[in-house]
């Protein structure tokens, strides 16, 4: 009998936290900013600025001090490329400099005045490109068309002087290229920025929105409380499991419905990779959000002012986005920043999402990640409640401590 | 009398250096975050350049010319061969485990084709949603087969009696050369940590620079504020933001002796132009915050704004997708960024050898920031006078 009263009471208690945690959201115009518009705003905008996946016609100088038919051909060649187009045709190499220290081109190409002559000399001849990598997509288009282009324009002329040796077309061919190579991107196959990018953004968005709200409703807490606790001295405030329980419980609730339109609409939208299906983010979330909430929570008895948490949270989403592996390659993340990244949900999240999402590798190929954000659950679970509880004793000690001065 | 008549400024000045050392935050936020992330960057980032990056291999030959192959890719410094694998789909469910970033395909035969003219293909494939992995396991692979079949080629004509030099001027009579401008090496972390750093500073000046005037609003103390500074805003605001500008400035400047002097980045001109760059970034991000709190008067509106916009400011440096990538619409936003022009100054006057005065201009723009905090200075003052926006 007692038994049921006790699951009747807790269970009335919880519900009643989770929907007071609610009304707390929605009642404070910061966290419904964070919480709201901008984890659904800002993927907005960063699927329209990274809109065009992929760079065209980059604009190029090309110097072309031999003038011959042959080095004619390897310019047109060049502007023929997606990737490149000639812009400027200038004289000498200190134009050409002035034009890319003006940002009116990414690359220049020299051809030496010796080009056609060393050609026909038979001897080898050197064409140039110069980039910077300070923007890795410049160097990575200039360095890839006109690598294509002297190695087409190389094959060509074996070919053709094979052939004037005596050589059928198919010998001389095998001669030149005795291996052919093809090459496949997959998963992003039009390797475009925006895909390989917003999958990260997207789930450290979320888990850094999250984690702001929830510093900010305990910063709040606090500075309204009357003894600056986190928690008020109430007699529904007492079991530590239902108050971390049913506040837990909103936070994830509401991001439950956030995390899909992130997860699954915004991919959809922006026609980024999409395997995800409502179910299978599901799937993903469920863990992934548990360990952020509690990640959240845990962390939030730390923030004495609202603002706090806005502060530090901010200031770590650029480091957290470069720990996690996905655009400095995991394999490279030197240990003792791996090590630290293990802390974090979003490391364990970025991969998750890209390996299911972006790949469509299923639950159980993802096993690790699943294991880590788990793990992280747990303990950040276990340590919420800790901190809770220490808390709640503090709110009554302080509460005594009043009491007892009113009383004397 | 003479004293109270002159310090409009420095009793500002006096007053916020007190609330600098009585609370922890600005501690964090002027001194432990900025050396955090110095130590974070230059650790982080140590390795320069991603080597030895995982690939698969399927060998279907398994012939004295495929095992060749595989021990040339191994040998290589890029890439390392992490696993062979017997088919297909093993490979495919390595590189969705993220295992391995790519993987190449040895077809049957591969060794009887090559020498019976043939001509077989190896296929390779490549992750793309490793985007930085990806691309450059792409060029490793296209330059090791390409080097492959050259040699094999090369072989040929030698057994039929061709110099090696007179081969090479047949199979390779272009040779394509192509260099980085300023970083020979291929540095990541030239880059990388060259504009990320003061990428993260200006996201700090801007929340500390939006918090120290919030807080004014939010404890309602901005009168006390102003009238130290005998009612004048200008006064209080120098006053305010000198210690501030002093420690982020002393910051930058350690940032780049660091990355100049100490790690010994390349530099094509003199490191003044840099330090002139980073101090002009200091300054006109002070004032975009101004602007902040000045259009939201609410000290955590004011934060989630400086935040947006702080961050956004690293897509908007152009760093690691250009500026000319974008939507037309949305380009021209990024004149609204100080962080656009310290990176254009950064990339002529450290990648590129042209004269630094090219880059004039860029340093005039980041001056012009210094008159924005014009457009909300009266409301600014209002509200501070006023306390009329919600605290909360």
């Amino acid at each position: 009998m007692k038994q049921t009263s006790f699951f009747k009471t807790a269970l009335t208690d919880l519900v009643e936290i989770f929907t007071e945690e609610i009304k707390h959201v929605f009642k404070d115009s910061g966290v419904v900013v964070i919480f709201f518009v901008a984890s659904l705003l800002y993927p907005i905008l960063y699927g329209y600025i990274y809109r065009n996946e992929v760079l065209r016609d980059i604009p190029v100088a090309v110097v072309n001090l031999s003038n011959s038919a042959l080095s004619r051909e390897l310019v047109r060649k060049i502007d023929a490329t997606p990737d490149l187009k000639v812009a400027y045709k200038v004289r000498s190499m200190s134009e050409a400099k002035v034009l890319f220290a003006k940002n009116e081109v990414h690359g220049i190409v020299y051809i030496p005045s010796s080009f056609s002559s060393e050609l026909s000399r038979g001897k080898q001849t050197h064409v140039f490109a110069y980039s910077n990598t300070a923007t890795l997509l410049y160097f990575r288009g200039v360095y890839s068309a006109v690598n294509f282009v002297c190695l087409d324009m190389d094959e060509n002329i074996q070919v053709a002087n094979l052939e004037a040796k005596g050589l059928t077309e198919h010998q001389a061919k095998a001669t030149t290229t005795p291996i052919l190579r093809q090459g496949h991107a997959m998963y992003n196959s039009k390797s475009g920025f925006a895909s390989f990018l917003l999958p990260g953004a997207l789930i450290l968005m979320l888990q850094q929105t999250l984690v702001i709200g929830i510093g900010m409703l305990a910063g709040t807490a606090r500075e309204e409380n009357k003894f600056h606790q986190l928690i008020p001295y109430q007699r529904k405030y007492h079991g530590t499991l239902r108050i971390v329980t049913g506040k837990a419980l909103a936070y994830f609730v509401l991001y439950l419905f956030i995390g899909i339109y992130n997860l699954v609409l915004i991919p959809y939208l922006f026609q980024l990779p999409n395997f995800f299906t409502i179910w299978t983010a599901l799937q993903f979330l469920v863990p992934f959000l548990l360990a952020t909430v509690f990640f959240g929570m845990g962390i939030s008895v730390f923030f004495w002012v609202r603002e706090t948490s806005l502060l530090i949270y901010l200031c770590t989403s650029i480091p957290l986005l470069i720990m996690a592996g996905f655009s400095w390659p995991a394999s490279n993340v030197p240990v003792f920043w791996k090590m630290i990244s293990y802390f974090f949900p979003s490391t364990f999240g970025i991969q998750g999402f890209l390996k299911m999402n972006s790949m469509g590798a299923s639950l159980s190929q993802i096993d690790f990640e699943c294991m880590g954000l788990c793990i992280q659950a747990g303990i950040y679970f276990i340590f919420t409640c800790f901190v809770y509880r220490w808390q709640i004793k503090q709110s009554e000690k302080k509460r005594v401590k009043t009491f007892s001065t009113y009383d004397r | 009398m003479r004293m109270s008549k002159s310090s409009g400024w420095k009793m500002a000045f006096v007053r916020e250096w007190r609330r600098i050392v009585s609370r922890p935050i600005y501690v964090i936020m002027t001194i432990i975050l900025p050396l955090g992330f110095l130590f974070f960057y230059s650790t982080f980032l140590q390795e320069g350049f991603p080597e030895q990056l995982p690939l698969g291999v399927i060998d279907h030959d398994n012939s004295s010319l495929s095992r060749t192959i595989i021990r040339q890719i191994d040998a290589t410094q890029q890439t390392k061969v992490a696993a062979t694998y017997l088919h297909f789909s093993e490979a495919k469910k390595s590189i969705q485990r993220g295992e391995i970033y790519a993987f190449l395909e040895i077809p049957a035969h591969l060794q009887k084709d090559v020498y019976s003219g043939n001509q077989p293909t190896i296929h390779y494939y490549y992750n793309q949603s490793y985007f930085v992995a990806g691309s450059l396991l792409l060029r490793d692979m296209e330059i090791m087969l390409n080097t492959i079949s050259s040699g094999v080629n090369l072989q040929t004509r030698q057994l039929k009696g061709q110099g090696v030099e007179e081969s090479m001027a047949q199979i390779l009579p272009i040779v394509p050369e192509i260099h980085a401008i300023g970083n020979p090496y291929m540095n990541y972390s030239v880059y990388l940590s060259n504009v990320l750093l003061p990428g993260m500073l200006q996201l700090m000046i801007l929340l500390t620079i939006v918090y120290c005037i919030g807080i004014e609003l939010k404890k309602s103390s901005s009168k006390v504020w102003l009238r130290g500074a005998k009612g004048s805003l200008f006064q209080a605001m120098i006053g305010k933001l000198l210690p501030y500008t002093l420690i982020f400035s002393c910051i930058g400047l350690f940032y780049e002796l660091f990355l100049f002097k100490f790690m010994h980045f390349p530099l094509y001109n003199s490191l003044w132009w840099m330090v002139l760059d980073t101090f002009l970034l200091v300054i006109g991000t002070e004032a975009v915050a101004i602007v902040m709190i000045g259009i939201v008067p609410v000290l955590r509106d004011g934060l989630c704004f400086a935040g947006l916009y702080g961050i956004l400011a690293f897509s908007y440096s152009g760093l690691v997708f250009p500026i000319e990538g974008m939507p037309v619409a949305l380009q021209g936003l990024s004149y609204l960024f100080p962080l656009r022009f310290f990176f254009k100054i950064f990339q002529n006057v450290v990648l590129n050898d042209v004269n630094p005065t090219l880059s004039l201009i860029y340093y005039f723009i980041m001056l012009l920031f210094l008159l924005l905090p014009l457009v909300v200075w009266k409301r600014l003052h209002g509200a501070l006078v006023k306390l009329d926006y919600p605290k909360k």
